[in-house]
């Protein structure tokens, strides 16, 4: 039998039912579609929350990292002395140490438009996310402060990666003046970097600051805005413990990474604890993700928005099987046997669970990009969301088409009449 | 009599198969689920910033000028309380003093640290409207006390009881009691002490002298039948410019709004009972959909007899609204389970009662309304011939 003719006698009836299907296919598919796009953006809000968490020490460029043993996450990091520096140096394998110090500020944000003066608008709500998008920077505002994250570094000992390490360098000379500091370009609206060629008077602390330029960071869940200053305009703006350090950077001999961070913990005194690179993210983490109820909400609407994913499939699909049921009487009658009638059924389901999966994937990039401009926070379809959603999606899929089968079973080519 | 004719019908199309009808009131009940769940979680967030705002006795707050939300208090000193004091209509003041940065409270099981936000009151003020501390209010005024939120994270702090001793930022403080408030995003333990107790621990509240004493919320109380606005606008133009004078409710509202529009959590949450809803729809439009498909024999018929395309349409919504409502009773009892759940998980306030549930109950029927016209549409076009095709 040549192939042609046997594929001819068995016909690829999954497809054509899909094929054939014509509205109510397509009725099937958006539904799912739309489940399985609710499952991607409730992975993608709990994947912000770990971006977010990892973005501020992957800005850095180090190996161990000496914080307080008071240390809560990035934002609130406390404080230890600031010999335990130089005393960390004295570690054979320590190749740099580096200090950033890092609180809490208020920034005066300016009015729009400029010039606008502190009113009585303290009591009118504040414009919804889809009013802040349309208008973006330019949003009617009035003056207000409010908090934004700055951290102080020595200008010797740059110790961010690009884009920000080369933003600094080269504002460097200026951000040695007194008061110069740079500004977050991805900042929150309110806090003016979009209107900066505009504004004069910004205040850090109270204090009058100059802008010298931005760098690029993305903001999170804690800070709506960071800026990056030398250590002395640091002091000198911010109130900060006389003495002492919030994060110690080191840079480690290539291997000895374990070895420095044990010797380090032997050698210094309990007031401070050194983390390798790989120990703070997953605190990080770990932190955002299972210690805050933001995290947890987030992770429990994607546990909600799988369950009703797993609904929504066997419902569409457990339809599909009975709208066809008369036809499937029929091959039965023509000697098809139950288990080819299953392979059609779980094959169909297969091929619906993957064009919809195709469908909520372009979706999900749509959403993303909403909730991203909406909401400030960075949403990113990660390759591990995309396979934990199609794994869902299919193993929903199989077990949806073969749970139908009962259906099969009782089919009979009399229900035709 | 139309109304008796059609309601049968509708309600026997949808209950006719019953497994099929299982099937969809479970689609139905999952998407009122999601818009419950998606709701609950913005609701119990918003819920929980102003969980201590919303248990002030009092009528007007003054709070600093910088303040935009109690999550990061900034102060202002008690003599503006003392001046709004000479107003005649102010009967009483009471400061509260929030530190939320840095109180760390020692946890008695192994000695580690953790953030934890301290509420300070004058015992002698009843400014709580939170029954134990009613209660126990006389206990607060021994040196060196404090009573403990029951509903603090365990993971952090263990679990609080009365009688304990442990250390509030370097301090020794035994616990006297415990209280039911609930915690919130941005802290995950609450203690109220008193001013006294307060000051001691973090003795830069305190301030030189009384005046200068660092007040969070300035609360103040006003005789009856005062008019709130006006009131708050004559304090507000008679005092200085470095406090803002709202009324409790304004107050309430700010802070809110503060977490519901310009913090990213709000606006995330609320993307996510706008998705809900369109699975809603999708899920309902799937339902009613096949549902006509399956019938289109029975309409056609119908149509032959002389129903117009109207009566159908309206089978088709009754139908709609059906569903809708026996799907969002299932679903009302999944997200009451799901709710205690997720409260004893987070220890957030998820509450049913205060998630509008006629709201929720008024987007399901849209939903299932939409969908049931929106699947409707091919009756328009049926033809009674096609009973044959």
């Amino acid at each position: 039998m040549t192939p042609l003719l046997s594929r001819l006698r068995t016909p690829p009836l999954a497809l054509r039912n899909v094929a054939h299907g014509g509205r109510r296919s397509l009725a099937a598919i958006s539904g799912v579609a739309f489940s399985l796009t609710m499952v991607l953006l409730q992975l993608g809000f709990l994947e912000a929350v770990k971006i977010t968490a990892a973005n501020n020490f992957e800005q850095v460029d180090f190996d161990i990292v000496l914080v307080s043993p008071r240390y809560e996450q990035f934002y609130g990091a406390g404080f230890f002395p600031l010999d335990r520096l130089t005393q960390a140096r004295d570690v054979a394998a320590v190749v740099r140490a580096a200090p950033m110090y890092a609180t809490f500020n208020l920034w005066r944000c300016p009015a729009y438009p400029i010039g606008q003066s502190e009113s009585n608008r303290d009591v009118e709500p504040s414009p919804g996310p889809i009013e802040r998008w349309l208008w973006g920077a330019h949003l009617p505002r009035p003056l207000q402060r409010r908090e934004l994250f700055v951290m102080g570094i020595d200008l010797d000992k740059n110790l961010f990666h690009e884009p920000i390490r080369g933003r600094i360098e080269a504002a460097k000379d200026r951000l040695r003046l007194k008061h110069r500091v740079l500004l977050n370009e991805q900042s929150h609206p309110d806090f003016g970097w979009q209107i900066r060629d505009q504004v004069r008077d910004w205040e850090l602390g109270n204090q009058a600051v100059t802008l010298v330029g931005g760098f690029p960071m993305l903001r999170g869940f804690a800070a709506d805005s960071t800026v990056i200053c030398s250590d002395l305009n640091f002091l000198s703006l911010c109130r900060f413990p006389p003495g002492q350090i919030s994060f110690g950077f080191l840079k480690v001999r290539d291997g000895l990474v374990a070895a420095a961070r044990d010797e380090l913990k032997a050698r210094l005194p309990a007031d401070v604890e050194p983390f390798t690179r790989a120990e703070i993210l997953a605190r990080e983490t770990d932190h955002w993700v299972n210690q805050t109820s933001t995290g947890q909400l987030f992770a429990f609407g994607v546990l909600v928005a799988m369950v009703v994913a797993t609904v929504v499939v066997y419902q569409v699909l457990s339809n599909d099987v009975r709208e066809h049921l008369p036809e499937y009487a029929t091959l039965k009658a023509m000697g098809y046997s139950l288990s080819r009638l299953g392979r059609v059924v779980v094959e169909q389901s297969l091929i619906y669970m993957v064009i919809s999966y195709v469908f909520a994937v372009i979706l999900a990039i749509v959403v993303y990009r909403a909730t991203e401009e909406l909401a400030g926070i960075p949403m990113r379809l990660t390759a591990q969301n995309l396979l934990i959603t199609l794994f869902l999606a299919i193993v929903v899929g199989f077990l949806s088409g073969f749970l139908s089968l009962s259906k099969l079973r009782g089919a009979q080519p009399t229900e035709l009449f | 009599m139309l109304p008796r004719l059609i309601i049968p019908l509708a309600w026997r199309n949808l209950t006719e198969n019953k497994r099929r009808l299982l099937a969809s009131v479970a689609g139905t009940a999952f998407a009122v689920t999601l818009m419950f769940m998606e709701n609950g979680f913005r609701h119990a967030m918003l819920d929980s910033m102003v969980n201590v705002i919303e248990r002030l006795d009092g009528q007007i707050v003054i709070i600093s000028r910088t303040l935009y939300s109690l999550a990061d208090p900034y102060h202002f000193p008690y003599r503006r309380m003392v001046q709004a004091r000479e107003f005649p209509e102010v009967t009483g003041i009471s400061p509260v003093y929030v530190e939320t940065q840095s109180g760390y409270w020692r946890d008695v099981r192994d000695g580690s640290l953790d953030r934890i936000c301290v509420v300070g009151i004058r015992p002698e003020d009843d400014v709580l409207n939170i029954d134990e501390v009613k209660e126990q209010r006389a206990a607060l005024d021994r040196p060196d006390t404090a009573m403990a939120d029951a509903l603090s994270r365990s993971a952090s702090f263990g679990e609080f009881a009365a009688g304990q001793v442990s250390e509030l930022s370097g301090h020794t403080i035994k616990l006297v009691a415990t209280f039911k408030l609930g915690i919130n995003s941005q802290s995950n333990g609450n203690l109220i002490m008193s001013d006294r107790n307060l000051f001691r621990v973090f003795p830069d509240l305190a301030g030189r002298t009384e005046g200068d004493s660092a007040v969070t919320v300035g609360l103040l109380r006003v005789r009856p039948g005062t008019d709130l606005i006006a009131l708050r606008a004559r304090l507000q133009s008679a005092l200085p410019a470095d406090v803002r004078v709202l009324t409790l409710e304004e107050f309430m509202a700010k802070e809110r709004d503060f977490w519901d529009k310009v913090a990213p959590v709000g606006t995330v949450f609320y993307i996510g009972v706008v998705m809900g809803f369109i699975v809603g729809c999708v899920i309902c439009y799937q339902v009613l959909f096949s549902d006509i498909s399956d019938r289109i024999g029975e309409f056609a018929t119908l149509k032959a007899m002389g129903y117009s395309n109207l009566r159908l349409l309206r089978v088709v919504v009754m139908q709609g609204i059906y569903l809708a409502l026996l799907g969002y009773l299932a679903g009302l009892a999944v997200s009451l389970l799901l709710f205690r759940w997720v409260h004893e998980a987070t220890g957030l306030p998820l509450d049913l009662s205060r998630n509008n549930p006629l709201a929720i109950l008024g987007l399901s029927v849209i939903m299932c309304v939409l969908s049931g016209a929106y699947a409707a549409r091919k009756l328009l076009s049926v033809d009674p011939a096609q009973l044959f095709a």
